[in-house]
C-alpha cells in the first residue's frame, strides 16, 4: 500500500509503547502481540484506558470460563449416554445456574463497575483547558488559556502526566472523541458542551478517530494526540513561529477555500489548519508520497459526489508536499 | 354428551369438504385476497426470507470493501448506503416480520383455534410490509439511499446534512413496515388472550404462546415511540417545524431517546420468539415436559418488562450524568438473570430427559454457543467505563451479531426444519443438513469472533476502509473469507431445505418428531380451517397426554365441528380459564385490506415527493376502504346464538362481552397512549433543555378557549355514555348520541382556533411546534372517534347494532372517551405547564 492511502497522513515513530512497570511488561509479555497498536485500548497510556483495559482482562477471563462452563453443560446434557440417571432435583440447575450465580457475579461486576467510572469521571481537577470543535470532517483544537491564543487541525498537544479538561462542541452533527490509548470516548453534541479528563503517561504519539456515523468521509476523521514533556508543550505554547509562506499553487489549486496555515483560531473553517501539518505526522515521509496524496486521495477528491475542488497537477501537489514538510 | 351420535367416517369425511369450501382461498389473482392465518403467515416468512437474502448480499457488498485496507469496492457514500440498508433490512424487514410470520402460521394451530382473530388485520399488515420493504429498496432507483446508519441520528438525518429524499425513504418506509408489525402483535394478543381451545386454562398455554405474547405486548409498547419519532422526524424535514434542531430549541438527543426506547426493546423482540422456538424444540427433543415451566414464564415476562429500561445503554457516550448510567447500567446486567434462567431451564430440560440428536438440535448447540458469548460481551458493554471504549466500535459489531444470529437465526434455522414436515409433510436428510450447518457455524465465528480484537485495536463502526498502522489487516481479511463462507452455508441451507421440501423422506407419521403441542395434531398439509372440530384441551402436553386428540379432531368432535351459512367460525374463551364464551364469525377473503393498503402506500408515496394533494387524496381513499372494510367486517346479520357443538349454545362476538373487537381496541389503544405519551415525553424533554418555555415574547395559550374546548369533551363523553344506557330506547339514544357527536363537532372547531391563537408559528421554535403536535395528536384522535361514532350510528340506524348486540357501540364508546382524556391531557399540558413549571 502507498503510504498516504488513508487519508490522514501519520508516520509512525515517536511513539513509546513500552510498558512502564515490571508486572505490566509479564502482562504484556503474555498477551498476544495482536493486541497491540497505536490506536488500541489494549495499549493503554494514560490511566483511564489503563483501568478499563485491565477490567476488561478481568471481564474476559471470567466470560472465558462461564463460557466453557455452559456449553460444556450443553453438550453434557445433550449428548448423555442412555442409561445415566436423570439429575434428581432438576430445577436446581436452573436455581443455580440461572439466578444465583448470575445475581451474585452481576451484583459484584456492577460494584466494581460503579466504583471504577467514579474514579475515572471524578478524577483530580485538571489545570488546562482545551476546546475541541468537530467538523465534517475534521478536528478543530483551540488553546483558550495559557498562552497567545492558538489553534490545531486533526492535531491535539497535552502536556503529559497532567490531566487536561476537554470542553468538546460540534459545529454540524454528532461527532465521538475517541483516542483508544488515553480514555474512552465521548460525543460532541450540537448544542451542548461535554467535557472529558484526558491523561496521557508519558511524551507520545496517540492515535484517535471519530467513533459516530458522521456522514461520507466518517472514516477520514482522525487526530494525533501528541503528548509531550510538560516543559517542551510550556515551550511550544510560547513560541510562536510564523508558517513558511505557501507556494502560489496553495491559492491556485484552492486550498486556501478551506484551510488555514497560521495556527489562528478563527470560526466558520471549513477544513484543518495546517500550521504544524509535518509535526503531526511523527516522522519526516516521503515527500513524493505525499504528493501523489494530494493529487488523488486527499478528502476533497474522495467525495464521490460533490467535485467543488479539482485536483492540484502533478507540479502543484509537488510544490505544495515540499511545503507542508516544513510546516513544523 | 354421551347421548350424541358419534359422526362416522363419511360425516368426518363431508365436514371436511365443507369446511374446505368455506376457508378456501379464492383461486388465481384472487388468491391476493386471502386472508386466512396459514396463508398470510407463509406469506410474511418467506418475504422476510427474501429480504434476509438481500440484506445478506448487501453484508457481503460491506464485507469485500473492508477486506484490506484502501479498498475502492465501494464508494465512500455507497458504503455508507449499504451499510444503512442492511441493517434496516436485517431488523425491520427481516428479524422481526419472519417471526411475526411464524406466530401467524403457528399461534392459532398451537392454540387449537382455525385462525386469527382478524384475519384481514393481518393481511393489511402484510400488504403494508411488503410496500413498506419495496419503498424502501426503491430508493436505489431515484439513487436516494437512506445513508445515515439504521439508527438515523440527527442532525446528519436531517434536512440541512441529508437535503434529498433519501431519509424520506427510510423513515416512511420503516414507519410503514412497524404498522405491519404493530396490527399483526395487537392481534396476536387477541388472539392468545381469547381464543385458546377449551380447557387451555393461561397456565396450561405452550411456551411459545407466551412467548409470542412478550414479545407482541412488546412492540405495543415499544414500537409507537420510534413511529412517534419518525413522523416528528418527517414533519421536521418536510415543513421546517422544530424538534431536533438545537438553534431552534430542539434537542438531537430527544432522536436518541426515542429511537432507542423502540430500539433497545427490538432486540428482545427479535430474540424472545425465537427463544419460544428453543422452548418448544427442546422439551420434544428431550422426550419431556419443560424443566420450570413457571420459571420461564416468569423469566420471559420479566425480560420484556426489564427490556423497556435498558435503553440508555445505547447512550452512554453522550454525556449522560453518572447516576442515570448506573441506572441503566444496573437494569442492562439484570437482564441477564431471566436469560440465565431459560439458558439453565433448556440445560435442565435436555439433562433429565433423554435427547435426540437430530437435524434442528445442530442449531440447538450451535445456539448455546454463540448466544451466550454474545450475552456475555453483552454484560461487558453494560460496564459502563468499558462501554466507553468499545462503544460504536467493531467490538459492538461482533456483539450484536452474536446475539442477533445466535439468538435469532440458529432458532429461526432449526424452526425451518422443525416445521418443515408439518408443511410439507417431508423432512430432511441428515448428512446435508449437517454440512450446511457447520459451514454456517465455522463461517460465522471466522466472521465476527475476529471483530471483537478489531474493534479494541481501534476500528470504529461504519468506517469505508481503515488505514494499515491499526494493525487490522489480517483479521478483516479472515472476517471477510469468513463471510463469504458463512454465505454459502446459508446457500447449502436453502438447498437443502429445499431439496427437502420436494424430494425429503416422506414422514412416517403426522407427527414425525412425537411432539406435544397440537399443531401436530392436524393432517399435512394443515387445510386453512386447521380444525374440524375443536378439541378440548386438559394439560400442557395434550398430544402427550391424550393420544386420541387427532382422531377427535379429525371427525370434528367436540366443539364447532359444524359447516353453517357459508361463514368461517371459530371458538372464543374466557382469557384466563379458557371456558367456551362465543362463536366468533371471521371474515371472508376480501379485497379491502389490499386496496386500504394500497391507498396508505400511494399516500406515503405523495409524502414523499411532497406531492401533499395527491397525499390527502389517497388518505381520504384509504379511509374509504377502512369504512368499507369495517362495514363488511365479521357477518353483521349474525344471530346473536349459536350452537357451538358440545351440547353449547353461546353467543356470536356481537353479544359477547369479551368480544375479539373490544379487545382489540383496549390492546391498539395501549399502543397508541404509548405514542402519545412518547409524545408528551418529547414535550417535557424540550422543556427540560429549554431555558424559557415559553420562548420570550410568547405568552402562554389563553386559558378561556382551552377550559371551554374541555368541557365541550367532557359533556359530549356524558352524552354518548347516557346515550348508551338508553339503548333500550331507540328515539332517547338517537337524541343523545346526536347530542355527543354535536358537542364532539363543536370541540374540533374550538381545537383549530386555539391552534392558530394560542400559538406562535409552528415553524418559530420548538416550544410551537411540539405544542401544536401535542394538539394535532388530540385532535386527530377526537376527529377519529367522531368517524367511529358516525359509522356506529348508521349500523344502530339499520338495526344491526343494539341492546342485544352492543358490541360496535361499546368500541365506539371506549374509544371516545380514550380520544376525550387524550384531548384534556393534552390541552391541560398546553396551558398550565408553560404556567406552572
Amino acid at each position: 500500500m502507498a503510504p498516504f492511502a488513508f487519508p490522514m497522513p501519520l508516520g509512525s515513530a515517536d511513539r513509546d509503547l513500552r510498558p512502564r512497570s515490571a508486572a505490566r511488561l509479564v502482562l504484556l509479555a503474555l498477551l498476544p502481540s495482536g493486541c497491540h497498536g497505536p490506536q488500541s485500548m489494549l495499549s493503554p497510556h494514560g490511566p483511564q484506558a489503563e483501568a478499563i483495559a485491565e477490567a476488561w482482562w478481568i471481564m474476559f477471563g471470567a466470560a472465558c470460563l462461564v463460557l466453557v462452563l455452559v456449553v460444556a453443560l450443553a453438550l453434557y446434557a445433550t449428548l448423555q449416554r442412555a442409561g445415566r440417571p436423570p439429575p434428581a432435583r432438576p430445577l436446581r440447575i436452573i436455581v443455580v445456574g440461572g439466578l444465583l450465580f448470575p445475581a451474585l457475579a452481576l451484583a459484584a461486576l456492577l460494584v466494581y463497575g460503579s466504583m471504577l467510572s467514579n474514579r475515572l469521571v471524578g478524577a483530580s481537577d485538571p489545570g488546562l483547558r482545551i476546546e475541541l470543535i468537530g467538523h465534517r470532517w475534521w478536528w478543530e483544537v483551540r488553546y483558550p488559556d495559557g498562552g497567545p491564543p492558538r489553534a490545531l487541525g486533526n492535531e491535539l498537544r497535552i502536556p503529559s502526566g497532567r490531566p487536561v479538561l476537554l470542553e468538546m462542541r460540534s459545529d454540524d452533527v454528532i461527532h465521538s472523541f475517541w483516542v483508544p490509548t488515553l480514555a474512552g470516548k465521548l460525543d460532541l453534541v450540537p448544542g451542548r458542551t461535554n467535557r472529558l479528563t484526558l491523561m496521557a503517561d508519558r511524551p507520545g504519539l496517540h492515535l484517535g478517530q471519530c467513533a459516530e456515523f458522521c456522514g461520507e468521509l466518517h472514516a477520514h476523521m482522525r487526530i494525533a494526540v501528541i503528548a509531550m514533556a510538560p516543559d517542551r508543550f510550556e515551550q511550544w505554547r510560547a513560541r510562536f513561529a510564523p508558517t513558511p509562506v505557501p507556494p502560489p499553487a496553495f491559492a491556485h489549486a484552492g486550498c486556501d477555500g478551506c484551510h488555514r496555515h497560521d495556527g489562528q483560531p478563527v470560526d466558520g473553517g471549513r477544513g484543518p489548519d495546517l500550521a504544524g501539518f509535518a509535526s503531526r505526522r511523527g516522522a519526516p515521509g516521503d515527500t513524493d508520497a505525499l504528493a501523489r496524496w494530494l493529487e488523488r486521495r486527499h478528502p476533497a477528491q474522495l467525495r464521490s459526489r460533490v467535485a467543488d475542488v479539482s485536483a492540484p497537477s502533478p507540479a502543484q501537489a509537488d510544490a505544495l508536499a515540499e511545503w507542508l514538510e516544513r510546516l513544523q | 354428551m354421551s347421548d350424541r351420535r358419534h359422526p362416522t367416517a363419511a360425516d368426518a369425511a363431508r365436514l371436511h369438504a365443507d369446511l374446505a369450501a368455506i376457508w378456501a382461498n379464492r383461486p388465481g389473482l384472487g388468491a391476493l385476497s386471502a386472508v386466512n392465518h396459514g396463508t398470510i403467515g407463509l406469506r410474511f416468512i418467506a418475504t422476510g426470507f427474501a429480504f434476509m437474502l438481500v440484506g445478506g448480499l448487501l453484508a457481503m457488498f460491506i464485507r469485500l470493501q473492508l477486506a484490506w485496507p484502501g479498498n475502492t469496492v465501494l464508494d465512500p457514500q455507497r458504503y455508507a448506503e449499504l451499510v444503512t440498508m442492511h441493517g434496516t433490512t436485517m431488523m425491520f424487514l427481516f428479524a422481526v416480520p419472519i417471526m411475526e410470520g411464524f406466530a401467524l402460521y403457528l399461534i392459532p394451530k398451537m392454540l387449537g383455534a382455525r385462525d386469527m382473530p382478524f384475519p384481514r388485520l393481518s393481511a393489511y399488515g402484510y400488504w403494508c410490509y411488503l410496500f413498506g420493504g419495496l419503498l424502501l429498496y426503491a430508493s436505489f432507483l431515484f439513487d436516494a439511499v437512506p445513508r445515515g446508519g439504521w439508527f438515523m441520528y440527527v442532525p446528519l438525518s436531517g434536512r440541512e446534512f441529508t437535503p434529498d429524499i433519501s431519509a424520506d425513504f427510510w423513515l416512511l418506509g420503516v414507519t410503514f413496515a412497524e404498522i405491519s408489525a404493530v396490527a399483526a402483535a395487537v392481534e396476536l394478543v387477541v388472539a392468545i388472550m381469547i381464543t385458546r381451545a377449551p380447557g387451555m386454562a393461561i397456565q396450561r398455554m405452550p411456551l411459545f404462546a407466551w412467548y409470542i405474547l412478550a414479545t407482541s405486548l412488546m412492540i405495543v409498547f415499544g414500537f409507537p415511540p420510534l413511529i412517534v419519532g419518525s413522523i416528528l422526524l418527517e414533519i421536521e424535514r418536510a415543513t421546517g417545524m422544530v424538534f431536533f434542531d438545537p438553534a431552534r430549541g430542539g434537542d438531537p438527543l430527544l432522536w436518541q431517546h426515542l429511537f432507542w426506547l423502540f430500539g433497545h426493546p427490538e432486540v428482545y423482540i427479535v430474540f424472545l420468539p425465537a427463544a419460544g422456538v428453543l422452548s418448544t424444540l427442546i422439551p420434544t427433543f428431550a422426550r419431556r415436559p419443560m424443566v420450570g415451566y413457571s420459571w420461564v414464564v416468569l423469566a420471559v415476562l420479566g425480560m420484556a418488562f426489564l427490556s423497556f429500561g435498558l435503553w440508555v445503554h445505547h447512550m452512554f457516550t453522550v454525556g449522560i450524568p453518572l447516576l442515570s448510567l448506573g441506572f441503566f447500567s444496573a437494569a442492562s446486567m439484570a437482564v441477564a438473570i431471566p436469560t440465565g434462567i431459560q439458558v439453565f431451564a433448556w440445560i435442565a430440560t435436555l439433562w433429565s430427559g433423554r435427547p435426540e440428536l437430530r437435524v434442528p438440535m445442530l442449531y440447538v448447540l450451535g445456539f448455546f454457543f454463540v448466544f451466550v458469548l454474545g450475552g456475555l460481551t453483552g454484560v461487558m458493554v453494560a460496564f459502563v467505563p468499558f462501554d466507553w471504549q468499545v462503544h460504536d466500535s467493531h467490538f459492538v459489531v461482533a456483539h450484536l451479531h452474536y446475539v442477533l444470529i445466535g439468538g435469532l437465526m440458529f432458532p429461526l434455522f432449526a424452526a425451518f426444519y422443525y416445521w418443515l414436515p408439518l408443511w410439507s409433510g417431508r423432512m430432511s436428510q441428515r448428512s446435508t443438513a449437517g454440512a450446511a450447518f457447520w459451514l454456517i457455524f465455522i463461517g460465522f465465528n471466522l466472521t465476527f469472533l475476529p471483530m471483537h480484537l478489531t474493534g479494541m485495536l481501534g476500528l470504529p463502526r461504519r468506517v469505508y476502509t481503515y488505514s494499515s498502522d491499526l494493525g487490522v489487516d489480517v483479521l478483516n481479511m479472515l472476517s471477510t473469507v469468513g463471510g463469504f463462507l458463512f454465505a454459502f452455508g446459508v446457500g447449502a441451507f436453502m438447498l437443502d431445505l429445499l431439496l427437502g421440501w420436494r424430494h425429503g423422506v416422506r414422514a412416517a407419521q403426522a407427527n414425525p418428531w412425537q411432539a406435544s403441542t397440537l399443531e401436530w395434531s392436524l393432517p399435512v398439509p394443515p387445510p386453512n380451517y386447521n380444525f374440524a372440530g375443536v378439541p378440548a384441551v386438559a394439560s400442557r402436553d395434550p398430544l402427550w397426554d391424550e393420544p386420541r386428540l387427532p382422531k377427535l379432531i379429525a371427525f370434528g368432535e367436540r366443539y364447532l365441528g359444524i359447516a353453517r351459512d357459508g361463514a368461517r367460525e371459530m371458538l372464543g374463551t374466557s382469557p384466563l380459564d379458557g371456558r367456551p364464551e362465543q362463536v366468533i364469525r371471521l371474515s371472508n377473503s376480501s379485497w379491502w385490506p389490499l386496496a386500504a393498503a394500497l391507498a396508505t402506500a400511494a399516500s406515503f408515496i405523495g409524502v414523499l415527493g411532497s406531492f401533499y394533494l395527491l397525499a390527502l387524496l389517497a388518505l381520504a381513499v384509504a379511509i374509504g376502504c377502512f369504512v368499507g372494510w369495517a362495514w363488511s367486517t365479521g357477518d353483521r346479520r349474525a344471530p346473536d346464538r349459536l350452537e357451538a357443538g358440545g351440547g353449547l349454545r353461546l353467543p356470536t362476538q356481537y353479544a359477547a362481552h369479551n368480544a375479539p373487537g373490544w379487545w382489540g381496541l383496549a390492546v391498539f389503544l395501549c399502543a397508541d397512549a404509548t405514542a402519545f405519551a412518547a409524545l408528551l415525553f418529547g414535550y417535557v424533554y424540550l422543556w427540560l433543555s429549554a431555558e424559557a418555555w415559553p420562548p420570550a415574547g410568547w405568552p402562554p395559550p389563553a386559558a378561556g378557549p382551552a377550559l371551554l374546548f374541555a368541557a365541550l369533551l367532557v359533556a359530549s363523553s356524558a352524552a354518548i355514555g347516557l346515550a348508551r344506557a338508553s339503548l333500550r330506547r331507540a328515539r332517547l339514544f338517537r337524541r343523545w348520541f346526536g347530542a355527543g357527536l354535536g358537542l364532539g363537532l363543536l370541540a374540533l372547531a374550538l381545537a383549530g382556533w386555539i391552534l392558530l391563537d394560542g400559538l406562535p408559528p409552528p415553524t418559530a421554535h420548538a416550544y410551537a411546534s411540539v405544542s401544536a403536535s401535542v394538539l394535532g395528536f388530540a385532535w386527530l384522535h377526537v376527529a377519529l372517534a367522531w368517524l367511529v361514532a358516525l359509522f356506529v350510528a348508521e349500523r344502530h340506524r339499520r338495526g344491526w347494532v343494539d341492546a342485544g348486540r352492543p358490541l360496535e357501540l361499546r368500541v365506539a364508546q371506549v374509544l371516545w372517551n380514550y380520544a376525550v382524556v387524550v384531548a384534556v391531557l393534552a390541552i391541560a399540558l398546553l396551558v398550565l405547564f408553560p404556567r406552572v413549571l
